[in-house]
């Protein structure tokens, strides 16, 4: 799948992560970028969260995450920050975040992290706020020649803004 | 260049490996460790010799390039001075390998599960890097000291990959269709090999061997429906080992991704303890302040069962279900089936 950022030229690429993270588990968007040109989606997957003992959940899923990157080369991922949410915090955004702590902690021992927040993705992509670009079809089929789902678009976006 | 002469002290024989004997070693780095030990035999062709030796040193190099904290880690190779012996270094797994409690009956799902979630990490890492196992069995998985699984016994390891294929070997009850059909092996003939492993850990080996060996049905296709469960396996488990079992390799569950997604899925499964003396059956579980028991037992020709809450302190004994009287095993296995299924 290709992101049509910009047509010119190509340069070296690097491999990048873009990350959502819920409690129920990671979506991950990983892609060839390169200095110039279209971004190569290589993956988009979920890995979800194991039901049970959290603690053997999480050391699972970090394993998941540290060897993802470290076998695959991830130069740099970029984590969906946590944000206060204006409709109240809930146990879901807790264990959201707790997630998203083993997250960082995974990649952050195999490559590169940034914590990116939607308003940063907002100031550097586009004129547009980030839930405008996710939600417009239109975008992602002018954009893309692949299908990608609401949250593997917010992942995604992550890396055309830290572009 | 000075002759260097190594400390590693050589102890008790811990077991056979694919192409020589363990012992338990003693390294001055690295403390206990794993010795496998190569020597060449009294009448043995030194050509042979040389052959076998070769083999060693290339097992230790697919170890190093294996390394991973799911992989029995190499530390080093250390040859005799007067070369009729090479000594593999390893690092030891306390707790041995899987083979002695798969032949002591079948291990409780939970352990099962957490088994196959550590060997998918290491399998994942040996595909990722190219490279086959072609021998995963009970004999080789691993557990170290804190009951962390790890693949082991890489005499068959390859990374001499021809189009993502290498020549047959490997446990003959554990190959795949295709691997009959064409002789070669892949990353998908090792999850296939996952598969079988874990089915005969969940069974144990009085059950596995009472149905008739894979290398005589596998040929023949089909042979995932033709398995034969306990009936506390649960219907998720039977999903995900028949989906490692399809005998198209394209349509096999054979990333290690999607089997830790499904593995991800049953993780907070109820795990019962099952024991059998050979008729009577019995599986226990703890529940809050209860034991639950359910006993299948012989009644004349026919068959009884029963499952039980037992009160831990106080409290009163209470039937949860029962066969209605005896009944014939086909009935008594559905309705144990059943009780289990409504137990998830």
């Amino acid at each position: 799948m290709n992101l049509l950022a910009d047509l010119d030229g190509a340069g070296m690429s690097e491999r990048w992560l873009g990350v959502q993270v819920s409690g129920e588990g990671v979506i991950m968007v990983d892609a060839e970028v390169p200095k110039d040109g279209p971004i190569t989606i290589v993956l988009d997957d979920s890995f979800k969260l194991a039901k049970g003992d959290r603690a053997r959940a999480f050391c699972t899923m970090y394993s998941r995450l540290h060897d993802y990157a470290k076998e695959k080369g991830t130069k740099r991922a970029f984590i969906k920050e946590s944000a206060v949410s204006k409709g109240g915090m809930g146990k879901a955004h807790l264990s959201a975040a707790e997630l998203r702590g083993v997250a960082i902690a995974a990649l952050g021992s195999a490559c590169e992290v940034n914590l990116v927040s939607k308003a940063s993705v907002s100031r550097n992509f586009g004129d547009r706020k980030m839930d405008e670009y996710v939600k417009d079809e239109s975008f992602w089929k002018e954009n893309t020649d692949g299908k990608m789902r609401s949250g593997s678009r917010e992942a995604a976006m992550l890396i055309l803004a830290s572009r | 260049m000075t002759d260097l002469v190594s400390a590693l002290q050589i102890g008790k024989k811990l077991g056979n490996g694919h192409f020589g004997e363990v012992h338990l070693g003693e390294d001055p780095v690295h403390g206990p460790v794993a010795v496998k030990m190569y020597r060449a035999l009294p009448d043995e062709d030194p050509a042979k010799w040389e052959a076998r030796k070769a083999a060693l040193l290339q097992e230790g190099v697919n170890l190093r390039k294996a390394k991973h904290r799911h992989v029995v880690q190499v530390h080093h190779i250390v040859s005799s001075q007067t070369d009729d012996a090479v000594h593999l270094v390893m690092e030891l797994c306390e707790r041995g390998s899987l083979q002695d409690r798969y032949e002591a009956g079948p291990l409780p799902t939970r352990d099962v599960h957490a088994i196959a979630t550590d060997i998918c990490h290491g399998l994942g890492a040996l595909h990722d890097r190219e490279m086959l196992h072609r021998d995963i069995k009970p004999g080789n998985l691993l557990m170290d000291g804190n009951g962390v699984a790890k693949l082991g016994d890489f005499g068959l390891v390859t990374d001499d990959i021809i189009l993502g294929y290498a020549d047959i070997a490997g446990y003959f009850d554990h190959l795949a269709p295709e691997v009959f059909e064409t002789g070669q092996t892949n990353s998908r003939s090792d999850f296939w090999a996952l598969g079988m492993t874990l089915y005969r850990l969940l069974h144990g080996d009085a059950w596995y061997r009472s149905s008739p060996a894979p290398r005589y049905l596998v040929r023949d296709l089909g042979y995932a429906n033709r398995l034969a469960w306990l009936p506390h396996i649960s219907s998720r488990w039977r999903r995900l080992i028949r989906a490692m079992l399809n005998d198209d390799p394209h349509a096999r569950l054979a990333t290690h991704g999607k089997v830790l997604d499904s593995l991800a899925a049953m993780a907070g499964d109820i795990c019962w303890e099952y024991e059998s003396d050979g008729t009577t059956s019995k599986w226990r579980r703890n529940a809050k302040d209860r034991l639950i028991e359910v006993i299948l037992e012989p009644a004349g020709k026919k068959w009884v069962w029963a499952a039980i809450s037992h009160p831990l302190a106080r409290g009163v004994k209470r039937t949860l279900e029962a066969s209605k009287g005896a009944v014939n095993k086909a009935t008594a296995d559905r309705g144990i089936r059943a009780f289990f299924e409504s137990c998830l």
